[in-house]
């Protein structure tokens, strides 16, 4: 039952807040399990459990890569019904953050520390592993490389965005790059200043001077195949239900709108024509993206390009290879990620996220 | 012979019978509750006085890591229903087993794009809604084999109404979840107001709540296998009894299992009590740890470290005496609670939390870890010390919360609670617009 107001509002024009602290030591990786969201999908499709990490400095901050959902685009095509440009360099990408913000970004509807929805949903598991086993912290090492020579903005609310040394810009969070990390884990910077989470860590590694992560990095093409097909059922599945990534939004405002397009059913080069839902198309694009850095497009026959040809690998770093998790083996140095060796420390908080109080 | 000799030789003789039940104590069988990582040898000696680092064993040690997996079977794919209203739900359960039984512990699923064992998947009107939709079972280390998921037929009718079931994980709490119902009206005539939900956990326990949140606590749940599914229900009843259903799935990982399959390692799950650290009047915080683990041989503590965090600092870590905690072994399904820990943060004001590692070996030569912090609470904002609210619409809740719960101080998890219960609507935000945030000084980084 509520309390009846004792205290004085009408007064008081000034509010603070004093953060939630956590018990993440610096240097150390945090590990989170999403039950939702694609690129949750991606990675479970792989067999893989968890699906974000992040690295906390020891100074009140962490630094991940994540995105905001991405919108509807501002005028309707049938080509291309989700926002490309946000599909294509997710924003904020890698950023820092401080503990209130990653409270709200774990427990509570919140998104990036810069505000919005994220991508994950449906926090489940959360715990940290430290980055000293050889007793050398190379953790620490990998942490303040990233708080002191990573280029830095800030953009409000307590967060800073960083980039690539040499980059165009603050690092965006880049779907393909469950695809191909193309080599950030020995320093190159990869198209669209992209990273994502765990291959930000394994970046820290190297460009610490830790070494490479190589650990297990390839996956086979029957991973790749389904990957794809569960992350388009599941975008779908979010659109068509007005849940999760997609938030509704397109089927409540384009779902009445039919495009017309030629199906796979063809007969002496004729196709016949279908007409696939705008959820449908939203997955094609969100599929095409993952799959071939192609975020503009919902043409099918680019993601099942990748689906269908037998040859296609991925080559990428995910959250359980930094944890030394499954078959990923564990280590104290590369070319195992050097916080991998540890089991998984529970995670505690000082207070049920920030203190508010106003004068 | 003095009493310094004495005590010598009764030291020197405790270390060697402690040297030699180290050697010794691989020698043991295991019907650990996980599948041993074994055919590997017994976990490598833990040395007391080594420092943290290294006291694992290596991964190419452990079988569950490298030794060949062979991807599992799919037995059936059963389907609740054959024919459902476009929206409604049909719940898909996978039957698979593994090429060596062995392996059976780490089966888990993917049905379309939801992970799980029993999957709720729902009807659609739209005839491609399925096309690439695949049941896909995966054994251990991930190796995978996949089925189309078996077609149902989707009628054209649609429920008025649909109760939507979503969760969140709870802090410092191993695996409480706080589960939601929401109705969702699809053109109904008149809408549905619920006035009492029943719950079901899908663990055999079933609740009932007058509002549309409820809190469960799976902490407890079997931990012999990988993952652990659930599929978990609520029903809406409106005053005049009529009801509307939602069910959801749950899967969750099972870390003890995980950790000691993967790495060799038992894991401690502990419960802090109480659940936030609370300062008395003295600014000490008190707390005590409730410990168990999944294994089925009893656990001895041996070690006790502990290492101070301070903002910006250098951590610093200690050794101490495994009697601080008053536990010293912890039976095969049994809970210790330790003795009060009581910090003084008034001595150390900026160590924001003591981070207490425990270590430890089974009875069968496992070694055993776990952690838990006993934190500083957040001091409250004043005018001199805080961060600013600069955003009108969190100042409005904030306000309101204050006057809602009549707290001097709130927290995010006060005003999400009161925005799920539906209380913060119609918030009286600050016309002015907000303004302009000051960068902050950009802390230091604490040097390695």
């Amino acid at each position: 039952m509520l309390a009846a107001a004792r205290i004085p509002v009408h007064a008081e024009t000034y509010c603070g807040s004093s953060p939630a602290s956590v018990n993440i030591p610096g240097g150390a990786i945090a590990l989170q399990t999403s039950a939702g969201g694609p690129v949750a999908t991606v990675l479970k499709a792989a067999g893989e459990i968890r699906t974000h990490s992040m690295i906390a400095h020891g100074n009140g901050y962490v630094t991940h890569s994540t995105m905001r959902t991405p919108q509807q685009a501002s005028s309707f095509s049938c080509s291309a019904p989700v926002d490309a440009p946000a599909l294509q360099r997710g924003y904020p990408g890698m950023e820092q953050i401080n503990m209130g913000a990653l409270y709200a970004f774990t427990y509570g509807a919140s998104g990036p520390g810069a505000g919005g929805k994220g991508t994950d949903t449906g926090t489940l598991e959360f715990f940290y592993q430290r980055g000293n086993g050889d007793s050398q912290n190379r953790g620490q090492q990998a942490a303040n490389w990233l708080w002191n020579s990573a280029p830095w903005w800030y953009i409000g609310n307590g967060t800073y965005r960083i980039g690539h040394p040499g980059g165009s810009g603050p690092a965006n969070y880049v779907l393909y790059q469950y695809r191909d990390m193309q080599r950030i884990n020995e320093g190159y910077i990869p198209s669209w200043d992209g990273s994502v989470c765990s291959t930000t860590l394994a970046w820290s590694q190297y460009m610490s001077g830790n070494g490479k992560v190589n650990n297990q990095n390839t996956y086979p093409h029957s991973v790749v195949s389904n990957a794809l097909n569960a992350l388009h059922q599941r975008v779908y599945d979010d659109c068509e239900s007005g849940l999760g990534f997609w938030d509704g939004v397109l089927a409540d405002t384009f779902g009445a709108i039919s495009c017309a397009r030629a199906s796979t059913i063809c007969v002496f080069g004729v196709c016949a024509p279908e007409f696939p839902s705008v959820c449908t198309l939203a997955a094609d694009q969100v599929s095409n993206c993952f799959s071939t850095g192609i975020c503009n497009s919902s043409d099918y026959h680019t993601w099942y390009s990748v689906r269908d040809n037998g040859s296609t690998t991925a080559t990428s770093i995910s959250p359980d290879n930094i944890g030394g998790w499954a078959n990923h083996g564990w280590g104290t140095v590369a070319p195992y990620p050097v916080w991998s060796w540890d089991v998984a420390n529970d995670v505690y908080w000082s207070s049920p996220g920030n203190v508010y109080g106003c004068w | 012979m003095t009493r310094r000799h004495r005590l010598k030789i009764v030291v020197a003789a405790g270390a060697a019978l402690v040297l030699a039940w180290w050697l010794h104590r691989g020698s043991g069988g295991s019907t650990a509750a996980a599948p041993a990582p074994g055919g590997a040898p017994r976990a490598a000696a833990v040395t007391p006085e080594a420092s943290a680092p290294r006291r694992y064993r290596s991964s190419s040690e452990v079988r569950a890591v490298v030794a060949d997996a062979k991807a599992p079977v799919i037995d059936e794919v059963v389907l609740e229903k054959s024919e459902v209203c476009d929206g409604e739900e049909n719940l898909v359960t996978v039957k698979a087993h593994a090429p060596d039984p062995e392996d059976d512990p780490f089966l888990h699923y993917m049905v379309g794009g939801s992970t799980g064992q029993r999957v709720i998947v729902r009807g659609s009107s739209d005839p491609k809604a399925y096309d690439h939709a695949q049941v896909i079972a995966f054994g251990r280390n991930g190796v995978s084999t996949t089925v189309p998921l078996p077609r149902f037929t989707v009628k054209p009718c649609k429920a008025a109404h649909e109760l939507l079931v979503t969760y969140r994980m709870l802090p410092n709490r191993p695996s409480e979840l706080e589960l939601t119902a929401a109705v969702v009206a699809h053109g109904a005539a008149r809408p549905f107001e619920p006035v009492r939900f029943v719950w079901t956990f899908g663990d055999g326990t079933r609740t009932e709540t007058s509002v549309p949140v409820e809190e469960h606590d799976y902490s407890r749940r079997p931990q012999r296998s990988l993952m652990s599914s659930f599929v978990v229900g609520c029903t809406a009843y409106a005053a005049s009894g009529e009801k509307v259903e939602g069910r959801t799935s749950l899967e969750l990982t099972n870390l003890a299992f995980e950790t000691f399959a993967y790495k060799g390692v038992v894991k401690l799950v502990g419960e802090l009590e109480p659940r936030f650290p609370q300062a008395d009047a003295d600014g000490a915080v008190t707390e005590r740890i409730r410990l168990w683990h999944f294994h089925d041989r009893p656990v001895q503590i041996r070690r006790l470290q502990r290492t101070k965090l301070v903002v910006g600092g250098r951590s610093t870590v200690e050794e101490v005496s495994p009697g601080t905690l008053g536990i010293g072994q912890i039976g095969a399904g049994q809970t210790a609670e330790s003795q009060p820990i009581r910090i003084d943060f008034r001595q150390e004001p900026d160590v924001y939390s003591v981070e207490y590692y425990v270590e430890g070996v089974t009875d069968d030569g496992w070694p055993v870890s776990g952690n838990f912090a006993v934190m500083q609470p957040p001091r409250p904002p004043t005018p001199d010390h805080h961060d600013p609210v600069v955003d009108p619409v969190l100042k409005a809740k904030i306000l309101r919360a204050r006057e809602l719960l009549g707290k001097r101080y709130v927290t995010d998890e006060d005003i999400w609670r009161l925005e799920r219960e539906g209380l913060m609507t119609n918030l009286k935000v600050d016309p002015a617009p907000p303004q302009p945030e000051a960068p902050p000084q950009r802390p230091a980084a604490p040097s390695p």
